[in-house]
This record gives structure tokens, sequence and C-alpha cells, in this order.
């Protein structure tokens, strides 16, 4: 007979010494040197339970103990076993029970009458992985849920068809400054400042559009800030829903203006002060153009000379002047 | 030779060069100055005044500044082309500019009495430049 090579970490709890017998011989038979502690009471078994160092991989419960049985039993090993499934072990007598048994949590139960060393494997193995899987999937909707909460950036649920939000953040409730029911009762188009027709913001939303620089959205203080909006669509509830995250983008909007006023600043230093600096450097070459031509033995060219001389401190005044409302001039004035 | 030509600057040291150029560059025989608008058409109005004013000889050609305390070049243009062009039909304007952008020159095209836009100094080359483009036979003869 072939035996499961892993080693299964069991607890058996179980008054009736002979079922326990059984139940160690059928786990014995399929399974390789498996881990078996029996409790014959629930507080023996809550004493095992809370020895930490014992991870069990499953939980073999008898329905009728001497200090607790039925729902009240079922209810309570639920509440101490955490992730570990629990099978249901039970006789003829309480099938009805025990399918009731699985709708309060427990993985599956089995009839002791119907006892075999395959079923038990089966059932054992089988409520391992569903438990597993059903662990995974709830840790996956958690990160999920993580993801969504703990998103730095504000990020919003709403109904696409009547804009009201379903579902917002931690961080749009911090950034926004309306609580969590205030935003439940609004609509996207009551957060957005610049521009409240319903359609546009609809139509600019169904495609990956960047209106980012020009859309501003309203704190619930009255207070704007520019955002830059990623959206997508998907279906929550059979409802077609858009997803928003929204980037305060408001430093790096104010950033860009106050470089684009600076570069408007030195544009217009650099064409005035340009067309001053031409007016005496076209003088200068103008005298030069004079000198050569009447040449150094005219009488006039010392005369000459001395307005080639005030030109070029002119012209030097003019340059030290730029320089100077050049340096004058800050990003953010 | 030209006769006359009139220079329009409110810079008279730049009015000064020019005199000299134009006269070392044998361009004119005579250099009339304004230092702005104003002055220039106060010159034509004297001219208007006298009976038989081409006799006394009305400039051929002008160098007019656009920007000028004043009167400036632009609202020159403007009144003169309306008011006195129709008595002068000879006379042709370069611009002589240090700061002439662009915009001023699309905006000059407007007016075909200006043929030029001296950008630089002006020198002999520009001189002569102007006196092949503008007046062969004078050249020729001279």
């Amino acid at each position: 007979m072939l035996r499961d090579k892993k080693t299964y970490d069991i607890l058996v709890v179980e008054d009736n010494p002979g079922d326990f017998t059984i139940l160690e011989d059928l786990l014995i038979d399929r399974l390789f040197k498996p881990v078996i502690d029996h409790a014959k009471t629930f507080k023996a078994a809550s004493v095992f339970l809370k020895d930490l160092t014992m991870q069990y991989d499953v939980i073999l419960l008898d329905l009728s103990l001497p200090d607790k049985n039925g729902v009240a039993l079922v209810q309570e090993m639920l509440h101490i076993s955490g992730n570990i499934p629990v099978i249901v072990l039970t006789g003829y007598t309480d099938v009805t029970f025990s399918i009731k048994s699985i709708s309060l949590g427990v993985e599956d139960y089995l009839l002791k009458e119907d006892l075999s060393p395959d079923l038990l494997y089966r059932t054992i193995v089988y409520a391992i992985q569903r438990k597993k899987s059903v662990k995974e999937l709830e840790e996956s909707e958690k990160r999920y849920s993580d993801l969504f909460q703990f998103s730095p950036e504000p990020v919003m649920v709403y109904d696409m068809s009547s804009l009201k939000f379903l579902s917002v953040n931690k961080a749009a409730i911090e950034k926004y400054g309306y609580s969590e029911l205030e935003f439940l009762n609004l609509t996207m188009t009551d957060i957005i400042a610049d521009n409240t027709d319903a359609d546009l913001i609809t139509a600019s939303i169904f495609r990956d559009f960047k209106l980012g620089v020009n859309i501003r959205h309203r704190k619930k203080n009255g207070e704007l800030f520019y955002v830059a909006i990623h959206s997508s669509m998907l279906q929550l509830n059979n409802q077609p829903v858009t997803i928003v995250n929204a980037s305060d983008i408001s430093q790096t909007v104010e950033y860009l203006k106050a470089i684009e006023a600076y570069t408007v600043k030195l544009k217009e230093i650099a064409w005035t002060q340009s067309h001053i600096v031409r007016a005496p450097l076209s003088r200068m070459m103008g005298i030069v153009n004079v000198l050569k031509q009447i040449g150094t033995s005219n009488p006039e060219f010392n005369e000459w000379v001395i307005h080639f001389d005030n030109s070029a401190k002119e012209l030097d005044n003019i340059i030290l002047d730029i320089t100077r409302k050049t340096e004058a001039v800050k990003i953010g004035d | 030779m030209l006769q006359k030509v009139m220079v329009v600057n409110d810079n008279e040291l730049l009015l000064m060069i020019a005199k000299k150029v134009i006269a070392i560059s044998d361009f004119a025989h005579e250099t009339i100055t304004a230092t702005d608008g104003l002055q220039a058409l106060a010159y034509f109005d004297a001219l208007l005044e006298q009976e038989g004013h081409r006799a006394l000889g009305e400039p051929e050609f002008m160098f007019l500044d656009l920007h000028m305390p004043g009167m400036d070049g632009w609202e020159f243009l403007e009144i003169f082309t309306e008011k006195y062009q129709a008595y002068f039909p000879n006379l042709k304007i370069a611009i002589l500019s240090a700061s002439v952008d662009m915009t001023d020159m699309l905006m000059l095209v407007k007016y075909p009495i200006v043929v030029d836009f001296i950008n630089t100094a002006i020198d002999e080359n520009v001189l002569n430049n102007i006196k092949n483009k503008f007046f062969n036979t004078v050249t020729a003869n001279a």
C-alpha cells in the first residue's frame, strides 16, 4: 500500500478509546509516520491548540465530548482552531447535524460507520488543500484591498452612469477632507473645480487621457489642487465603474509655471537689451569706418577716437546693466 | 552722386557719423539731419511752403530710425505716406536701426516707400549698395 511521505500533524479529539484506536490504525495505514495527538475533551484539545510549537495540519473532531457537544462544540472549536481545517466525526444518528456543521464552517464530515483508510486519507488531504486555497484567496483579496486602502495616492471608485462614488481609500479621505460617508453622497463632478460638465468628464475618462495639467480638484475646504488622472473601467457587482487615481501635481504645475514666467522674463531682457547693445555697437563700427577712410593724419582723427571711446564706455555700461537685471530675476518672481 | 539725403535719428553721434560717411563715400553732396519725425516733417513743410520747391531741392533718399523719442519712425511713415508722399514722389526711405526684428519687417511691408533695411553700421559698402540698387544712372555718371 502506498503511503503519503509527507508527515502530518493531526489532532484527534475523541473521548471513546475504541474509536480513537480505529482512527489511529486507519491513519497509519495511509500516512507515513503521522504525529497524532489525542485529546479526550474539548478542554484538552484547547490546551493542545494553545501550544504554538505544534502546527496541526488537521483536526478530527468527535461531535459529543464529555465537556461539550453539538453547535457549541463546533463553534468554539472553530474559534480556537484558526486556519486548521476541522473534520467532524459522527454516527448515522447525527447525519443531519453533521451536514449543518458544514455551514458553521467545518471542512467536512465523516460517518464513523463508513470509515476506510482511503476515505479518511482523501478527506484529510482535500480538507487541507481546500482550506489552503480559501486562505490564499482571502489573502489575495486582502492584498488587493490593502493596495487600494494603503495606496499613498487618492483612489476613488465611482459608478459610470450616476458618477456617484462607491468607494474611496484612506488617502482620498485625507486629501479631500471628506469623510467616507460624505464621499459616498458625492459624485465625481462635485470634486472637479474647473469644469463641471459631466459629459466631458466621462468622455475624458473613457480615453486614456492627459488633461493632467488643466484639471483641478476641489477639497472640502474649497482649496484647489492640480491633478493628474489615471483611470480605468472595471465591473463591480455587474455595474460598470471607473477607478480613478488622482495624483496631486500642484507643486509640479506651480514650478512649471514659475519656470515659464522666468523664461519669458529672460527672453524679454535678452530682446530689449540686445537691441540697446546694438545701437552703440553699430556707432562704433561706423566710427571705425570713418577712421579708416580719413587716416591718422587727418585733424579730425583724435576727435573720432574720443567718440569711439565714449561709445565703448556706453556699451560697457549697458552690458553691466544687463548682467544686473538678469541676476535680479528669480524663479517664482 | 545724389544731391541731397536726409538722416533722421535721435542720436547726435550717429548723425555725425552718417554725415561723415556720406561725405567721404561721395554718396551725396548734402546731408541734412533731423532728430525725430516731427523735425523731418517740418523740413518738408518748409519745402512745400515755397513756390517751386523742386528747384530748392528735395532729399532723394532718407535714412530713418524707428525708435525715437518724440515722433518715432512709425508715426512719421504713417503721416508722410498719407499727406506728403504725393508731393515728393521720388523719395525713397531706408530704415537705419540697430533693432529691426521680424515683426517690424512685416509691418514695414505695407509702406512701399521703404526700400531697404540697414540693420548694421552705416558704411561705404552700404551706401554703394543703395546707389547701385536704386540710383543706377547716378552711379554710372559718378
